[in-house]
């Protein structure tokens, strides 16, 4: 018998040889080619969105953005004496934007929704109900599709008590926010300002700085572009320190009410219990929602019906939009 | 020592490769031979030019102080020396007059020439399937003959009256010298015609040293035996012929009463009289 | 003399302090969970909690049902994908690889132990999530896809306890097989391996552990649907996955909701640890 070889890995590459020459070839290489093939019709295969399933994409249960896409899309309802959503439970979940828009900008049957300040070329914006999302479109209001940023107090911000500091402080800042010099910051975060024709920002002499410190609280939302105003304020008021905690708009009005912290910023309206209680909202900025899809979807707008359908369900294919045969036939009249 | 010597039949036998005819002495075959083997570790000579024939159906002991070579070849009858990456031999075993490195594969060789170690090394399973483990390697499936040849190693070993109720249970709930006994019955298992043993009752108390030296005597009419062994007088008890090391090489060769009582060379007249080793 | 023995003291109030540390840490933790979670588990009802099967927080339905099952189906999908390349792998390394083929795995593995989770995840959502896509049902946020990268995760956890366990199998038990005309192969996996058993199955439920507690890649790739998954290619929601979500947002209930699926999580780990003890004294006491 011949000498059979015992180191270890002599006996394994005796295994490989044992494998590669016993084993027929033409096998092998059957295998080899299936696979190949298969490769290469899946790359090549365009997939066929009209019949393909549409990917719905939406935050998660809690976040403003969806709160604010669900009513104003119409999806609500009411479940044990609350307000909830009736966006699809089969809608992947993603819990910031920029997983929204990575995850649209991959996926060819994807929708989702962002908000309009987060647009970028990666994805494709839809135009709802004839109208594109812009910063013009936002303002005048003929997007619908948006939600209002606000601050809120305790009182009426002229009612303020100058003869406090603290209060001085939070009535020059609310004053520094509805200026042209705010209102800049917030457009550059690409929200649109809620302030029409705001005038400069005055700012005191620098004996009379206020000083002190201020927290902001709430929506998380919000809180990015506050943490931009706050900055631009506190190099224009060293002595000034402003501290802004992001949380969610109802904390914040809880705390504003609680007196835990001095400005509450929402990304939603008060109810009517709040305002009874004497909170007051000041208009901040109007976030506009984008409807998003994949940059590749032969489709430019939809209603905001046929939006509303596909969220909750109701349509799962393209096909099914009559946006999307109206479309079909514009492209070929003749019919493909 | 001349008290053993003296209860043992006195045969006369030939250490040299050549076969001496005459009218007083029986003829002996060699089962296995070894010629001119050198071994080398990396670059240590460990064997040097060892020529010793081991008798078929006797038992030769194998002497010598510590790091001598005597286990290392012992190692090489089996080929267990090749699991050891810088070893290097040249010269030849035969195994019946057949190559063991070109003429027979290893595993084969190795069911043929078993071994049982200076430490007991019983698989962590049952008696039974540490008996089984052999013949299963060897291609034997069969329920009833695997029954068969389990019982009767165990038999052989001596140690079947001690497990019989105890067959499927763990092999390391037993004591020392038993587990060396189921050791031997797990080599016997797989029918060899060599027995090795490396220094195998070095670690047993006296008793269970005393059960294996009687079962070798008994093995010797089927099996030969190979051991070796630091204890003289257990080779003097046990061994028909004896081979005396000494830092690697071969000093002599006899059977195991003249070797004791009438040695050729100075050096093993002093390592048998205890002046060193 | 009086030197050695205040250095002995304080070497003592040290070591001891560091341990009280620990055991500290455990109990504030234990404390927390159960302090808050408890409560939320009483006004809930424990039944309706942990076998409702709807979530929506909203509109005070807390049932958390779909992501236990969720949490089960990613753990199990990765020791099926995991488990077995790691303990071949384990073996590979242990018994069949040259020095030169392990010079390049181990510090491999090692690698591999070190990534931190959210680059699995995003090298799964940026790799795995459109392959399958455009090759399997579905729209790739899956439990196939949860269930693939949990598994390489898992990998170095198996691969290096298993290899420590096979590795301290006694040489002895290697020479007796091969004394006995067995083949290498033959006394690896006929011997070695089924000795090493209890060491495999430790590295096993170690990998269980670390799968159940994986947050950061499986929220990025499973799709995180509160609901049962109908098949591998439907999306998946985790325990831990729902607690990541919602804790930003939370408030009263839905907050005290999400740290009794905390509570959930930290019982079924405990059990995987009692698990693991078990098995390593039934491995000691053979």
């Amino acid at each position: 018998m011949v000498d059979q070889p015992m180191h270890p890995n002599k006996s394994f590459r005796r295994a490989i040889s044992h494998l590669l020459t016993r084993t027929p070839k033409c096998a092998v290489a059957l295998l080899i080619s299936t696979l190949l093939a298969s490769f290469a019709l899946s790359a090549c295969t365009s997939p066929d969105l009209e019949n393909e399933t549409i990917s719905v994409y939406s935050r998660e249960d809690g976040s403003g953005t969806r709160g604010a896409f669900a009513s104003l899309f119409g999806l609500e309802t009411k479940l044990n004496g609350k307000t909830v959503d009736t966006i699809t439970p089969s809608a992947v979940v993603t819990n910031s934007t920029a997983v929204m828009m990575t995850s649209v900008a991959s996926d060819p049957a994807a929708i989702g929704y962002i908000s309009y300040g987060s647009l970028n070329d990666t994805v494709k914006a839809l135009a709802i109900d004839g109208v594109v999302p812009t910063t013009e479109s936002i303002k005048d209001k003929s997007y619908k599709v948006f939600r209002a940023f606000s601050l809120v107090t305790d009182e009426p911000i002229d009612d303020i008590d100058t003869a406090d500091e603290t209060q001085t402080l939070k009535a020059d800042f609310m004053r520094f926010v509805a200026s042209a010099e705010g209102q800049a910051i917030i457009e550059e975060a690409h929200f649109v300002g809620a302030v029409d024709d705001p005038v400069n920002y005055d700012r005191a002499p620098a004996s009379m700085r206020p000083s002190g410190k201020l927290v902001i609280a709430g929506s998380s939302s919000v809180a990015g572009v506050m943490e931009k105003l706050a900055e631009a304020y506190e190099q224009l008021n060293p002595d000034a320190s402003i501290e802004v905690q992001q949380s969610d708009s109802t904390t914040g009005i809880a705390m504003v009410g609680a007196h835990t912290c001095d400005i509450g910023m929402i990304s939603r309206d008060l109810t009517q219990s709040e305002q009874d209680s004497g909170i007051v909202a000041t208009p901040l900025a109007f976030d506009g929602i984008a409807v998003i899809v994949n940059p590749n979807l032969p489709l430019d707008d939809m209603t905001s019906q046929e939006v509303a359908r596909i969220f909750s369900g109701d349509i799962t294919t393209f096909g099914e939009l009559p946006s999307w045969q109206q479309s079909v036939n514009q492209t070929n009249p003749n019919g493909a | 020592m001349s008290a053993i010597l003296q209860s043992r039949p006195t045969i006369e036998r030939a250490c040299a490769p050549e076969m001496v005819f005459d009218a007083t002495t029986t003829p002996e075959i060699a089962k296995m031979a070894v010629s001119d083997l050198n071994l080398y570790y990396g670059s240590f000579h460990a064997l040097k030019n060892i020529s010793v024939d081991f008798p078929k159906n006797q038992v030769t002991a194998l002497i010598g102080p510590s790091g001598c070579g005597k286990s290392t070849l012992l190692k090489s009858l089996n080929r267990m020396n090749d699991l050891v990456d810088n070893c290097r031999i040249e010269g030849t075993i035969t195994l019946d007059e057949q190559n063991i490195r070109t003429d027979i594969g290893v595993n084969d060789l190795r069911r043929r020439v078993g071994m049982v170690f200076q430490q007991p090394n019983p698989f962590p399973m049952s008696i039974y399937e540490n008996v089984a483990f052999g013949p299963k390697t060897h291609g034997i499936k069969n329920r009833e003959e695997l029954n068969a040849i389990v019982e009767q190693s165990l038999r052989d070993a001596a140690i079947w009256d001690e497990v019989k109720d105890r067959l499927h249970k763990s092999a390391l709930g037993l004591s020392g010298g038993q587990q060396q006994r189921l050791c031997i019955a797990r080599a016997l298992a797989v029918s060899p015609e060599v027995l090795l043993m490396d220094e195998s009752t070095s670690a047993l108390d006296p008793i269970s040293t005393a059960k294996i030296e009687e079962l070798v005597t008994q093995l010797k009419d089927r099996f030969t035996v190979i051991m070796v062994t630091h204890n003289m007088l257990q080779a003097v008890r046990v061994s028909d012929k004896t081979a005396f090391f000494l830092m690697g090489e071969m000093i002599e060769c006899e059977d195991t009463q003249t070797l004791f009582t009438n040695p050729r060379d100075k050096r093993t007249a002093d390592y048998v009289a205890g002046r060193f080793g | 003399m009086r030197q050695t023995s205040f250095k002995e003291g304080a070497a003592h109030v040290c070591f001891t302090a560091a341990a009280a540390l620990s055991i500290v840490a455990v109990a504030l933790i234990c404390v927390f969970l159960f302090a808050n979670g408890i409560p939320a588990l009483a006004e809930i009802g424990l039944p309706e909690f942990l076998f409702g099967q709807t979530w929506k927080p909203t509109a005070d339905e807390f049932g958390i049902f779909p992501m236990i099952i969720g949490s089960i189906y990613v753990t199990v999908g990765a020791i099926i994908v995991g488990v077995p390349t790691g303990i071949f792998t384990a073996i590979f390394l242990s018994r069949f690889a040259s020095s030169g083929v392990a010079r390049i795995l181990r510090p491999g593995i090692e690698l591999l132990a070190g990534i931190p989770s959210v680059v699995y995840g995003f090298f799964a959502l940026m790799v795995l999530v459109p392959l399958i896509r455009t090759t399997l049902p579905g729209n790739g946020f899956s439990l196939l896809a949860a269930a693939l990268i949990l598994g390489i995760m898992i990998l170095p956890t198996i691969i290096t306890v298993s290899k420590n366990a096979l590795d301290a199998v006694p040489k002895s038990y290697y020479e007796g097989a091969l004394a006995l005309g067995a083949t290498h192969e033959r006394a690896v996996f006929r011997i070695m391996v089924p000795a090493a058993f209890s060491g495999i199955m430790a590295a096993v439920v170690l990998g269980i552990g670390r799968a159940l507690g994986e947050t950061m890649a499986v929220v990025m790739v499973a799709g995180n649907q509160p609901i049962i998954p109908e098949s591998i290619f439907s999306g998946v929601r985790t325990l831990t996955a729902n607690i990541v979500l919602e804790m930003g947002y939370a408030a009263d209930l839905h907050k005290e909701a999400l740290v009794a699926t905390g509570v959930v999580l930290f019982v079924l780990v405990m059990l995987i640890s009692l698990l693991f003890a078990a098995i390593k004294k039934r491995g000691e006491l053979s």
